[in-house]
């Protein structure tokens, strides 16, 4: 059973000024959220309080039901995948090593974590026998990423946490990584929540969306009920999709 | 000059292999000091801005005056071996340091995030992530340390501390240029040798960090 999880009343506080005020946000057991907002918006920051990369000044963050606490922290962290833009790979590692760090952290013999990796890489369309001894500089940017995305989801995590995965890579690649990250929840689910600046895509993989700004929640909606929304910064982003898609035409 | 090494050869020998020998033990213990205070200091970067301000201090002053400063000091002064070696000890440190403290705070804070993420715990990120990232920036350090070291060494002969110096020291006092080769020569030899054989690992180990591209194959 993917873990629910449970954001309550969170303010973020930094030297800066907040950088959440106040976000409530509850995600189901199995359900995809797609966080959207303009830069700075706290859409990151909303993530990462997720797997206590970002502690909250005010409020509680509950997963699976349980709050986090510095006791539970690393033992939670390795069963939350996260992959983020900048894929961070380690660039000392090969690309079996790097799939292989949390299964090694959580123990699993050397060929259970090789035939995993063979498994899922070959799903992600990156041939096991060409790639698992390469070293990450070795590999093009969509490699890399797919390469991040298998070291996400070895382990089978409970919640999987995306921030801004595909915004550097090029559209077509971009689409094909989307469509093979619904495949594999279609075929395991799991709680996901996923930051996007871009519209279309936070509707293509998720069911419901939560808009941010300034650190706030304003529009929670289903992805179904876009054209239903009426919050002028919402209608805002359909414009810019709408603009942008006529361009692309 | 075969007269002169049939006579001298032997001699020559037993300094360059007092010379390594004393170089190298300074640089070992001045390993086991600044990377354990490079990784505190690239922590905390108060402690950093101190212990970096130290020892850049003493790589300041030139090494005949802190060789003058060690022979009064009791224990680890006097004239011979030991304070050559304490001399060699504190000029290793600075490179070895700050080498230690730029090479950990280098490493890109998104794949230490990650690190974080995946849940490492402190002391995995270090070993498995930040160390292994930093080393051939470490290992710089060090190949300047060696190098350094070898030429203060030669300096390390005025205070008794044995090595190459000695050769150099007594072709002055004889007016004897070949004498002065014997210890000169070696000398320079044994840093270029030692520069080229650390930077090599050094580039080894920065195409395991990742550091040089490989598209190539």
């Amino acid at each position: 059973m993917a873990w629910p999880v449970a954001i309550e009343g969170v303010s973020v506080a930094k030297a800066s000024g907040l950088i959440l005020d106040g976000v409530t946000l509850s995600v189901g057991s199995g359900e995809s959220v797609a966080l959207i907002g303009r830069s700075g918006a706290g859409k990151t920051s909303a993530l990462k309080l997720v797997n206590g990369l970002v502690m909250p000044t005010s409020g509680s963050v509950r997963v699976d039901e349980q709050p986090l606490t510095p006791a539970n922290l690393v033992e939670r962290r390795r069963r939350i995948g996260y992959i983020v833009q900048g894929v961070g790979l380690f660039p000392h590692r090969s690309v079996l090593a790097n799939i292989g760090t949390v299964p090694s952290l959580l123990g699993w013999p050397a060929p259970r974590i090789e035939a995993a990796a063979r498994t899922l890489l070959d799903r992600l369309e990156i041939p096991f026998d060409h790639f698992a001894h390469r070293f990450p500089s070795q590999l093009s940017g969509g490699e890399q990423q797919r390469v991040g995305i298998a070291r996400a989801l070895i382990f089978e995590p409970e919640v999987l946490l995306c921030d801004e995965p595909f915004g550097a890579l090029d559209p077509l690649i971009r689409r094909e990584l989307q469509q093979l990250l619904l495949e594999i929840r279609r075929q395991r689910p799991m709680t996901m929540l996923f930051v996007t600046h871009d519209l279309p895509e936070a509707l293509r993989m998720a069911g419901r969306v939560v808009l941010l700004d300034a650190g706030r929640v304003m529009a929670d909606f289903a992805a179904a009920d876009i054209e239903k929304v009426s919050h002028p910064l919402v209608r805002r982003f359909v414009e810019s999709a709408l603009a942008l898609g006529a361009t692309h035409a | 000059m075969r007269e002169f090494l049939e006579n001298h050869g032997a001699e020559i020998l037993r300094m360059t292999a007092e010379h390594l020998a004393i170089v190298v033990v300074a640089v070992i213990i001045a390993t086991t000091i600044a990377i354990p205070a490079g990784i505190l200091c690239a922590r905390r970067s108060r402690w950093g801005g101190l212990f970096l301000r130290v020892a850049d201090a003493v790589q300041t002053i030139p090494s005949l005056a802190l060789f003058g400063f060690l022979i009064p000091l009791p224990f680890i002064g006097g004239i011979g071996t030991r304070t050559a070696l304490v001399a060699l000890v504190l000029y290793s440190l600075l490179p070895i340091l700050r080498n230690t403290v730029i090479g950990i705070r280098e490493v890109d804070p998104v794949v230490r995030e990650v690190a974080v993420a995946l849940g490492m715990e402190p002391r995995q990120i270090l070993r498995q992530v930040e160390l292994p990232l930093a080393a051939p920036v470490i290992l710089g350090g060090i190949r300047l340390a060696v190098v350094i070291g070898i030429g203060v060494a030669t300096i390390g002969a005025a205070v008794g501390g044995g090595g190459l110096g000695t050769l150099i020291f007594r072709g002055v006092a004889m007016v004897d240029s070949r004498l002065i080769l014997a210890g000169a020569i070696p000398a320079a030899l044994l840093a270029l040798i030692a520069d080229f054989g650390l930077s090599a690992i050094e580039r080894k180990l920065s195409i395991r960090s990742g550091d040089a591209a490989r598209k190539e194959d």
